[in-house]
């Protein structure tokens, strides 16, 4: 299913309640994510890559209802409090030309890619189109609208490290674990991406996940690598 | 910390903080460099643990202190020691565990580990010259080291006493030219911002840095961060108006990023970034804007676009981003690189003059270099503009590891070219980069070696630049992906020669026509590589060849695409593992006639694209191709090939060497009546009269010839041929000439007509043939080739008290086979390198010693290596008593003086390089008579090639480029990828060798064969690159 962070994983009944097409419950975290929703609006899910896998194409309407959480009155849900930090950059950074682009790489690190949702939010609050904001982020590789694993490898495709066999690590994931560029693995842990190069040349071949940086990686090496992340 | 309000608090600080550095320096300062590359090879392990260890023993006289990176990145982690006892003391390749001993045997007993120190005088430090990085040993985090450095006075020095004009004249004297690839004159740049009529200014910094392999840009930015800052105000200041700058760093570099920003707040909060800075009323700030994954957002006016919060596309130019209307939200804008920042402080600071005692006369000052890829030393290197490249590679960064080939360095990333061999003398400067083709980017050189395929490199780049392309114009859009297109149905075997047409004219257009710098020099790489590498692309087109064996579809396993007979290498190997050894021996004897020579002598070029060598070492083929014919003379077993339905034709061949042999194996089975003249009263060409019997016993050298006999081949001994013509008139339809190279280079230096001074091959003909030849007590032989070792390895077996091996180079750039080297080294040769012979000095005719002069290497020559000149005054004189000559060898083609074939340099027949023909008809020529001396399976290969040409010829054909062969019946090889275990690191299996002793005295083979068991063992090791892709 979808990797969502685990802390929205925590919270959200889709998680809670697997066994249920997760379009047809109420308040699950992508229909709250939307700007002021109480959770029963299904606009997101008609574009969601899991409703065009698994739907079968069925017509989307809630069925079941009330198993979102019993919140304590007054508190947050974790999808608010993301909501309410991306509110708290947009507006200190409203005033400023150029913006959108710090918004959206803030709103991204929060959460792990940009939901539909959020994009309209800051659109809307940024007064810019959002074919405009689709725009810049379908421009610059490291926006996603997609949810990745919940570690991210990257490859290094530079030059040296092309020239130094990177090119064999990417067939090692393909090979040992199915992997390819923009797949994430089916438990959602990992998923790979290609990088043109971290700068770190004098150590070809190079590859980072998450913030670790890993170099003179052998192919033979891969599997301890991954294993060592929990 | 309270903002400094004028120039005296800041003199009154660096005072202070001078003070600090030199309390600091009577210490044993411990600097544990902190770069991205070396934290993620574990230092931050290592300063944790010199700080506990420190602390634990209680070490007051020791500081522990975090710096940033000085370049050494292929040995990360690098730890520097300053003490008063030893000086600077670097460390390398430490890890935690090697922390203790440190500190017990230098910090406390005072004598450094030398084992794992850096030697200092190498050439890698001696030959930089260290400017722009010369902060790298502080902690970037700590402004006040920089302020003790001098930082932040140029600053004040503009601010107080110099007028914005005379800054931006400062810097024109200095000849500062933007470092972040194209070169502009950054004083000019500043000079039309400075003009532009208008209120508010900015000044940006590109810290985009999107070419891979370049990453100067971060190691300044993380260790350096405040030569920017200081740099920029500096700018801002003479160019007047601008309040406010922004750096553009990439998102691929968070701590480069974290680093300036700590920095920034820092020069905040000493009131050295604001508003009133130094109480001079001037004001400036910086902020940081990230990028978000975009390589053309190095572009200038992209990146202004995207600073602004738009899709990074480039602008149409003009207006200029220096003039109104052009730069960021329209102002004008100056954009520079991070390097070239980071020069103005110390311009300042010490003057232009300074700064332009170094570099060429249009390219003044140092530059840093990113020298990645095959090379020994990978790191960042700061020399002046102008150093030759073939110094860079070869002296600072060590040459080309694992005994291979240079190809070519790879230079100014996706915008830039290959620059190949013959051109390692350039300097490395603005101008002569960009006549070669290429341009200097921002310093990034990839050293690339003969498994680099040029083909795939061009297209790798135009990957790269297709997938960063901004899609707003036509020529890069559709452009880049067309010349992708033409470049994989190359790598394919689709390829034509007037693809190559297409691929320039489009490279030409699309360079011509695109917006921005991205598309115009994205050609680049394609014509490069077509300019210097021709060849390549039409082996590709023209032989289905891929040289570097990278290109997969062109072939199944690199061993066998490598091998110039093409031999099913994995496929007898994997016989070998299941013990089919009658198969695989006739798996091999059906392309290659002498398994059981070829087995023993070959240069196995196979060997060396072994994809097994990334895990341990490449398999022993030689080893299991001789051990299966071996096994098969033992066991009686026979593989006669079905002789075709005889022809009328006859063929003559001139020699009855390799080539000769394997061109009549080949037509005999075509059915041919093949004769072969053969001058020696033995056959086998250099095989019989070249390679000792140590190496090639004569009687397997007999066998494998008498095969071809059987085959109904009549070679006739002792019959030279002098006329060409009289072979057709006796009723030969073709003849082909494979008199090998056997005629002994000639130094031309006086007394080699004393008695006892031999031409190495002639040596060795005659103790082949079993003559009596006097070999003195000591024998000097000159040269580096195959035939000086052989020579060496000869006259010590027949008596020779010592041998010396004199050669003019170095021991790197001998062409003999390794093995032969080191077997030579381990029988007690004698070698002597950088040296060259005078003069033979003879008494009473007879030779008593040799004059010889020491030689030192200079520039580079078009193979890539240095040339000797021989050092004046150096002159030696050595004892000896006989003298051998293996410099090189010609073919003896006087015979062919009046048959009006065309000859070439040296005395080679002239041929199409691929039809083998002369010019002419129905002559053709191959092996050592065509190409000088080479080796045994390329004169084999040469044989086939002309038995097909000659077989098209006599069938009235037209000739083809490509060998044809008939299939084969089909042999049924295993099919089973190896297992996990088999994939293990494991060594090579060693065949047993005979004792020293028996080496030295005998001509005894010496190395034996396998054993089966030991040859199943080591046929186990094959990964079977064949099977994949299927």
């Amino acid at each position: 299913m979808f990797c969502c962070p685990e802390t929205i994983r925590d919270e959200c009944p889709a998680f809670k309640y697997r066994n249920l097409p997760c379009w047809q419950i109420e308040g699950t975290y992508c229909k709250l994510l939307d700007y002021g929703q109480r959770g029963d609006s299904t606009d997101i899910c008609w574009v969601c890559q899991v409703y065009k896998r698994y739907g079968n194409g069925e017509p989307i309407e809630i069925k079941h209802f009330g198993k979102g959480f019993n919140r304590p009155e007054g508190a947050i849900s974790y999808a608010g409090r993301i909501f309410k930090e991306i509110q708290e950059v947009i507006d200190r950074t409203r005033g400023q030309a150029g913006a959108i682009i710090p918004v959206l790489q803030h709103a991204q690190r929060l959460i792990g890619y940009l939901p539909a949702p959020v994009i309209k939010t800051i659109s809307r609050d940024l007064k810019i189109s959002l074919s405009e904001v689709y725009g810049i982020i379908s421009f610059y590789h490291f926006f996603s609208t997609v949810p990745k694993g919940k570690y991210v490898i990257q490859v290094c495709m530079g030059t040296s490290c092309y020239v130094k066999g990177g090119q064999r690590l990417l067939d090692a994931f393909k090979k040992g674990w199915g992997l390819e560029p923009g797949m994430t693995t089916a438990d959602g842990k990992f998923s790979l991406e290609t990088v043109r190069c971290l700068g770190c040349c004098g150590l070809s071949p190079v590859m980072a996940i998450g913030s670790d940086v890993h170099r003179k990686v052998k192919a033979s090496e891969l599997r301890d690598i991954l294993t060592s992340y929990p | 910390m309270k903002p400094l309000k004028s120039v005296e608090e800041l003199e009154n600080l660096r005072r202070r903080a001078q003070r600090r550095l030199a309390e600091q320096e009577k210490k044993i300062q411990v600097k544990v460099h902190l770069g991205t590359c070396g934290i993620s090879s574990g230092a931050n392990k290592v300063l944790e643990a010199f700080i506990r260890e420190v602390e634990a023993r209680k070490l007051l006289d020791v500081v522990v202190l975090r710096a940033a990176c000085i370049g050494i990145c292929g040995r990360e982690p690098v730890v520097t020691v300053i003490d008063p006892r030893n000086g600077k003391v670097i460390y390398c390749e430490l890890d935690e565990h090697k922390v203790p001993q440190i500190v017990e045997e230098h910090l406390v007993k005072g004598k450094p580990v030398k084992e794992w120190t850096m030697d200092l005088d190498e050439p890698w430090f001696k030959l930089q010259e260290i400017r722009i990085m010369h902060n790298q040993d502080l902690d970037p985090l700590d402004i006040e080291q920089y302020i003790a450095r001098g930082g932040y006075q140029a600053l004040a020095k503009v601010l107080t006493q110099m007028k914005p004009d005379e800054v931006i004249d400062e810097i024109r004297k200095s000849g500062l030219r933007g470092r972040g690839g194209a070169g502009f004159p950054t004083a000019r740049k500043w000079g039309f911002v400075r003009s532009a009529p208008a209120v508010e200014k900015y000044v940006v910094c590109n810290a985009d840095e999107g070419d891979p392999g370049a990453y100067m840009n971060r190691a300044v930015l993380e260790g350096n961060p405040h030569s920017i800052i200081e740099g920029m105000a500096i700018g801002a200041y003479a160019i007047g108006n601008v309040r406010r700058g922004y750096v553009y760093v990439r998102a691929e570099y968070p701590l480069a990023i974290e680093t300036l920003s700590h920095a920034i707040a820092q020069a905040r909060e000493y009131g050295l970034l604001g508003k009133n800075i130094l109480g001079t009323g001037f004001e400036f700030d910086i902020d940081i804007f990230p990028g978000a994954g975009a390589f053309v957002c190095g572009e200038e006016t992209a990146l202004l676009q995207s600073i602004e919060g738009r899709r990074g596309n480039p602008r149409q130019r003009p207006p200029f981003p220096a003039n109104i209307g052009g730069g960021l939200f329209g102002k004008p804008t100056t954009i520079n690189n991070v390097e070239t920042w980071s020069n103005i402080p110390q311009i300042i600071l010490k003057g232009a003059d300074w700064f332009a005692s170094v570099g060429t006369e249009k390219s003044k000052g140092t530059k840093t270099f990113c020298l990645v890829g095959k090379v020994k030393n990978t790191g960042l290197v700061e020399v002046p503009l102008g150093t030759p490249l073939g110094k860079i590679i070869f002296d600072i960064g060590g040459g080309i590891p694992g005994g291979k080939k240079f190809k070519a360095v790879q230079i100014g990333g996706p915008s830039g070219g290959v620059i190949p061999a013959e051109h390692l003398n350039t300097p490395v400067d603005y101008e002569a980069v960009t006549a070669l083709g290429a341009i200097m980017g921002s310093g990034g050189l990839v050293v690339m070696d003969e498994d680099s395929c040029m083909v795939d490199v061009a297209k790798y780049f135009l990957q790269f630049t297709r997938d960063e392309s901004c899609g707003k114009c036509t020529p890069c859009r559709a452009g880049i992906p067309k010349m992708i297109e033409i470049l994989e149905k190359i790598s394919r075997g689709e390829g034509t020669i007037e693809d190559l047409d297409t691929l320039t004219e489009l490279a030409e257009m699309i360079s011509t026509v695109s917006l921005c710098g991205l598309g115009q020099t994205s050609p680049n790489p394609v014509l490069t590589t077509l300019r210097y590498f021709r060849e390549e692309y039409e082996a590709h087109i023209i032989d289905k060849k891929c040289p570097a064996a990278v290109c997969r579809a062109l072939f199944r396993s690199p061993c066998q695409h490598t091998c110039p007979v093409g031999l099913d290498i994995p496929g007898y190997i994997s016989l070998i593992k299941e013990g089919r050894f009658a198969e695989a021996y006739k798996l091999i004897k059906r392309r290659n006639p002498f398994p059981s020579i070829c087995g023993r002598v070959c240069h196995h070029p196979c060997e060396s694209k072994c994809n097994r060598a990334q895990i341990d070492e490449p398999l022993a083929i030689n080893d299991l191709k001789r051990f299966v014919a071996d096994y098969a003379l033992e066991q009686g077993i026979e593989y006669v090939p079905l002789v075709k339905e005889r022809k009328k034709e006859r063929v003559a061949i001139i020699g009855a060497g390799p080539a000769g042999l394997s061109a009549a194996w080949d037509l005999a089975v075509e059915g041919y009546q093949v004769t072969v003249f053969e001058a020696l009263p033995v056959a086998g060409g250099m095989l019989a009269v070249g390679i000792p019997e140590y190496r090639l016993p004569r009687e397997i050298l007999r066998k494998e010839v008498q095969e071809v006999e059987k085959l109904g081949v009549d070679i006739r001994l002792n019959t030279p041929i002098n006329d060409i013509d009289s072979l057709f008139k006796e009723g030969y339809q073709a003849v082909f000439i494979a008199v090998g190279a056997h005629r002994g280079v000639k130094m031309g230096i006086p007394g080699e007509d004393l008695r006892g001074v031999y031409d190495a091959i002639e040596f060795l003909k005659e103790v082949n043939l079993g003559k009596e030849i006097q070999v003195g007590k000591k024998v000097a032989v000159i040269g580096g080739g195959n035939s000086a070792i052989d020579a060496a390895r000869v006259a010590l077996r027949k008596g020779a008290e010592e041998v010396h091996l004199f050669y003019r180079r170095e021991r790197k750039d001998m062409p003999a086979i390794a093995e032969e080297i080191v077997a030579a080294e381990e029988e007690g040769i004698h070698f002597h390198f950088l040296t060259i012979p005078t003069k033979i000095l003879g008494r009473d005719g007879k030779v008593v010693g040799l004059e010889c002069v020491r030689m030192e290497l200079r520039e580079f020559d078009r193979s890539g290596r240095k040339t000797p000149y021989p050092i004046e005054g150096s002159e030696y004189r050595v004892d000896i008593d006989t003298v051998i000559e293996a410099i090189g060898q010609k073919p003896d083609t006087s015979f062919l003086e009046r048959s009006g074939i065309k000859l070439g340099r040296g005395g080679v027949v002239a041929v199409d390089r691929r039809t083998l023909a002369t010019d002419r008809e129905g002559v053709f020529a191959g092996g050592d008579a065509v190409t000088g001396p080479c080796t045994v399976i390329e004169a084999i290969a040469a044989g086939q090639r002309a038995a097909s040409s000659i077989k098209r010829f006599l069938q009235g054909k037209k000739l083809s480029p490509l060998v044809e062969r008939d299939s084969y019946e089909p042999i049924d090889i295993p099919s089973q990828p190896p297992s996990e275990e088999e994939i293990k690191e494991k060594a090579r299996v060693k065949a047993g060798k005979i004792s020293m002793s028996e080496r030295r005295t005998s001509f005894k083979e010496i190395v034996f064969s396998y054993t089966p068991e030991q040859a199943r063992e080591e046929a186990s090791r094959c990964l079977r690159c064949d099977l994949e892709g299927e």
